[in-house]
């Protein structure tokens, strides 16, 4: 599968760039062989350039560029995780840490897509892993004919690296 | 995703409307290594494009202006 990639000029001069790849990197063998026809693809999005804060214009770009991609591809999965090395600019210190933020901040524009375009077989599984003082987040965007694979996927996501 | 939840005591599950969360708690050691080490390659990659972008790379890529 090649990979999607789309780069964006926001009004206010940031540059957003969006990447969507075949990425099975986080899943075991086994799930990988259950796959068969379906790819799992993950999400990278970086601001190239500058600073302002991201407006709800570029945020409906993403929105559609990601749901574009989707509908094109039928038998596809979407997995990706929320990253939490790179701040969020804007974001004062002692709020929550970034990955959370991202996650809920995804969750939110999924649901407000979904809401707008009248998607009802679409789902979001959010996923969060908990440590003592740590967090991680990865969701998972799939059609309801794929739920039995997103199940195999968030039970490898649990157990597979214990193993 | 069924499988979590059977699992009440360490798993909690939330559906809301087309949005499922299911919260692991108490992941393992190696479970949480694991997940730091996929976002340190993830920032890694995203370094990349960022040094590709600062060195000129992409000026043959149609940017899209918003």
């Amino acid at each position: 599968m090649e990979d999607f990639i789309r780069i964006f000029r926001s009004p206010t001069g940031d540059v957003y760039h969006i990447t969507l790849s075949e990425d099975h990197s986080v899943l075991s063998s086994e799930v990988i062989d259950t796959l068969r026809d379906v790819n799992i693809v993950g999400i990278e999005l970086r601001r190239l350039a500058g600073r302002n804060t991201t407006g709800h214009e570029v945020m409906a770009v993403l929105e559609s560029t990601i749901a574009d991609f989707f509908a094109e591809h039928e038998n596809v999965i979407i997995c990706y995780y929320c990253d939490f090395i790179n701040p969020i600019p804007h974001t004062s210190k002692n709020t929550m840490p970034p990955q959370e933020y991202r996650s809920r901040l995804f969750a939110n524009m999924f649901q407000r897509y979904s809401h707008q375009h009248g998607i009802t077989d679409v789902r979001l599984s959010v996923v969060e892993i908990n440590g003592i003082n740590e967090k991680y987040y990865f969701h998972v965007i799939y059609r309801e004919t794929h739920s039995l694979l997103a199940s195999m996927i968030g039970r490898d996501l649990k157990e597979g690296f214990d193993k | 995703m069924l499988i979590f939840a059977s699992e009440k005591s360490r798993f909690e599950k939330r559906v809301m409307a087309n949005t499922e969360y299911i919260t692991i708690k108490n992941a393992s050691r190696k479970v949480l290594n694991r997940m730091r080490q996929i976002g340190i390659d993830k920032a890694q990659r995203l370094q990349e494009v960022q040094k590709r972008w600062d060195a000129g790379e992409y000026k043959n890529t149609e940017i899209v202006q918003l």
